[in-house]
């Protein structure tokens, strides 16, 4: 089979990464909107808030809220978390694709990238 | 003052067809409106700037199939605007609002370079010698002009230089929880070299890594709302699929005037805040 290039790769990880994203920020204003009868945004509101020190464990945290009490803050701060893994996953792919056409030289550069990236979203 | 998830949504719109038309980014117009809706400027940034991801994406992603965009060197600059973004994000959360006011106004004005690029009609030519860190790095690139019928063929030059001036943008991208498309486009054709269509495809590309350099320090530190990024993000991503749409029936002149309306009335509205905030 032949290898996709990499920017067929980019170019689905983009559009699959924030349609998903935004389908769940949509399904979730829903909810919002329905389950508090306004559309008043309350920003001290604090359940709105997404509270994240270390982004991986939040990742999980998230996921779990959703599926034991999907309500539209978990909702909306899953496709929050989702939009911002669509870029990072784009630099993952970039990784794993230089390694596979054997590029060091950008097997390195993508991993500083993806190095800064995962140090900024553990460490604060 | 009341907030409304309507019209947060409408406004996002509105920054975000607006935005397209000019070919720059929706981030500059909606803070300073939604800070005129009451929403203070920290998280007018923060929340603006995690929706950038989603704007930016959506063309980026045809933008990179078509091409355009040249993977390579945005993989490069991307080491410096994520560092500049990150360390211009903590700045953000350090530094009182009054001076992000000013700051803010300061870096509209760069937005003049994206108006005074759409008047120049100059062809492009690349005829300068690459030098050997441009090349080591293979930093060349192809692409198909439609317009001009015929296969662009450029090579980049002086990385050096790109690398650390991408940092400064990454830097008030970061402050400001903008694109900062404008000064990219002009470090790419200014330093780099670039072709427009390129210059254009991969600073859009690299604005979404930025947007999520940036994101990283404002989510850690509880700036961003749900409902209020939720709401920019849709607005703004429908916005710009129109402007899209109808760019290519808009005369170059109307949008110009619309544009540079706009930013006259954003820069004067900052500094004022600037002035009257504590």
């Amino acid at each position: 089979m032949k290898r996709p290039s990499l920017e067929e790769v980019i170019g689905y990880i983009l559009v699959i990464g924030v349609t998903t994203s935004l389908i769940m920020e949509l399904a979730g204003l829903i909810l919002y909107v329905t389950g508090k009868g306004t559309t008043e945004i309350d920003l001290s509101d604090f359940e709105a808030y997404v509270r994240s020190q270390d982004f991986f464990a939040y990742i999980t945290d998230v996921v779990g809220s959703v599926l034991s009490n999907p309500n539209y803050a978990t909702v909306m701060a899953l496709g929050l978390v989702l939009l911002m893994l669509t870029p990072y996953l784009r630099v993952v792919a970039s990784v794993v694709y230089f390694a596979l056409s054997r590029n060091y030289k950008y097997v390195v550069i993508t991993l500083i990238v993806l190095a800064m990236l995962t140090a900024s979203l553990i460490v604060h | 003052m009341y907030l409304d998830v309507v019209v947060v949504m409408l406004t996002s719109m509105f920054a975000g067809f607006l935005g397209s038309l000019i070919g720059l980014g929706g981030g500059a117009i909606v803070i300073p409106i939604l800070t005129l809706l009451g929403v203070p400027l920290k998280q007018a940034i923060a929340n603006s700037m995690i929706t950038l991801i989603a704007t930016s994406s959506g063309s980026a992603s045809a933008y990179v199939r078509e091409k355009l965009t040249n993977v390579k060197a945005a993989m490069y600059l991307e080491i410096f605007t994520v560092i500049g973004a990150i360390v211009g994000a903590t700045i953000t959360i350090l530094v009182p609002s009054k001076y992000l006011y000013f700051f803010f106004a300061a870096f509209l004005s760069s937005s003049f370079y994206g108006i005074r690029r759409k008047m120049s009609t100059s062809t492009f030519n690349n005829e300068t010698a690459q030098d050997r860190f441009s090349r080591w790095l293979e930093l060349e690139g192809t692409y198909y002009d439609e317009s001009l019928g015929k296969e662009v063929n450029y090579k980049i030059v002086r990385a050096h230089l790109g690398g650390p001036a991408m940092m400064i943008a990454g830097l008030a991208a970061g402050m400001l929880g903008i694109g900062a498309g404008a000064f990219k486009v002009a470090i790419h054709e200014l330093v780099l070299k670039m072709p427009p269509k390129a210059s254009s495809a991969t600073s859009n590309f690299i604005i979404g890594m930025t947007a999520l350099a940036g994101s990283t320090v404002f989510i850690a530190s509880g700036l961003v709302n749900v409902v209020l990024a939720g709401s920019i993000a849709i607005g703004a991503t429908v916005g710009s699929m129109m402007g899209s749409r109808l760019l290519p029936k808009m005369s170059d002149k109307t949008i110009r005037f619309l544009f540079l309306l706009v930013l006259i009335y954003l820069i004067i509205q900052m500094v004022y805040k600037g002035v009257t905030s504590p």
